[in-house]
């Protein structure tokens, strides 16, 4: 009987592997380009390039329950921020500037509903729509987190980034956001590759 | 050779060094590569993990908060593009590299033992997902059982366990490469000493 130890040996001994010279070509040429992109970190600030390409998707939004919307509204304003249906409200979260990717993805995927009021705008629906209406957040509320960034309170809000599933948007505002606040503390997009979790 | 250690590439790339992730991947290439192989299970899903993984590593670079070493970071994120890659598959990978790989191999001269090898190299690849991604990094890496489990997300013990599984069935299939008949010459045995 082959002994435990034997099999271990024999694992040691198991060549090594080096890597082929056309992985390796392929593998620093994607990096290169992905040098050249402006997208080059987890997080993406929102840059000029993003928010042209925003504007043109809402010409270009032609579909039909965004021009029913508008038709609904009775005039050619601005079209109206979307809110989920049901946006998860979270509170409690002590954010850090440094690390706030890092901190966003725990906080999303992890922490629970809130259980009760969070004493911001996030506990009414209108209000919802009427701050992502304020900093013209066009995507669909996915979730808000009432909490601290920075040391100062504020809401977290994390929307889908209109028409490129590639990417999540995120804001922090100031818990009386609205009409009368419409102070952006931070905007970013934040660069959900394939590999990981959409939050 | 760049003077910076891993930490402060990855650093310096987040900062905008457009040079320093590319060094980074340099650097670790070879390890990172034989990891994806033998988890992987084949070079072309080895191939496309690893270039998964490092861009998926370049664009998360911000994310990497030093709890870990940079190398296991990079590991993890590679282990887990292989093992992905692996379930997607709808067929089994092919071996043929085996013994491409045992052919340029220096290391293991005579021919029973070569074929013992690429037996043991085929019986790896045959081992449940957990089992294998823990005995390349152990066994067949050298990492510390600490660092597999940081690599592989669980606890130390499960890492121990899994290797434990995974080498008593290699132990038996180099068992039955050496002695094929083992087995039936038992069931002989048994059956001569009960008729008599």
């Amino acid at each position: 009987m082959t002994s435990d130890a034997e099999v271990r040996a024999r694992l040691a001994g198991l060549p090594s592997a080096s890597i082929p010279p056309e992985v390796r070509e392929a593998i620093m040429a994607r990096l290169a380009q992905e040098s050249q992109e402006p997208q080059l970190a987890d997080v993406v600030p929102l840059t000029p390039r993003h928010r042209r390409r925003l504007s043109g998707l809402l010409v270009a939004a032609a579909a039909a329950a965004f021009v029913m919307v508008l038709a609904v509204a009775g005039g050619g304003d601005p079209a109206p921020p979307v809110a989920s249906a049901q946006p998860v409200v979270k509170a409690g979260a002590i954010y850090d500037p440094g690390p706030f990717a890092a901190q966003l993805r725990d906080r999303f995927l992890g922490a629970p509903a809130a259980t009760k009021q969070t004493g911001t705008f996030a506990d009414s629906p209108p209000e919802i729509v009427a701050c992502t209406g304020s900093i013209d957040a066009f995507g669909e509320v996915l979730t808000l987190d009432a909490g601290v960034y920075g040391g100062q309170a504020a809401v977290v809000i994390v929307s889908t980034y209109p028409g490129d599933t590639e990417y999540e948007e995120v804001w922090v505002v100031n818990p009386q956001c609205g009409d009368a606040d419409t102070d952006v503390i931070r905007h970013f997009l934040l660069d959900v590759d394939k590999s990981a979790t959409r939050l | 050779m760049d003077p910076r250690s891993d930490a402060q590439l990855l650093t310096a790339h987040v900062a905008g060094d457009s040079a320093a992730f590319g060094e980074l991947f340099s650097r670790h290439q070879d390890r990172l590569w034989a990891v994806a192989l033998r988890t992987a299970g084949s070079p072309e899903d080895a191939s496309d993990a690893l270039q998964e993984a490092m861009i998926s590593a370049f664009r998360r670079a911000g994310s990497f908060r030093g709890e870990a070493a940079v190398t296991t970071w990079l590991h993890r994120i590679v282990v887990n593009a292989c093992l992905d890659q692996h379930r997607r598959r709808k067929t089994r990978p092919t071996t043929a590299w085996i013994e491409t790989l045992h052919d340029t191999a220096h290391d293991v001269d005579d021919v029973a033992n070569r074929e013992l090898q690429i037996e043991l190299e085929r019986a790896l690849s045959e081992l449940p997902e957990d089992q294998r991604a823990a005995i390349v990094l152990v066994d067949v890496e050298g990492y510390s059982v600490e660092d597999a489990a940081a690599i592989l997300q669980c606890p130390p013990g499960t890492v121990k366990s899994r290797c434990a599984r995974g080498r008593a069935k290699l132990a038996k299939r180099l068992s039955n490469v050496r002695n094929p008949d083992a087995e039936h010459i038992v069931l002989r045995e048994n059956q001569g000493g009960s008729g008599t």
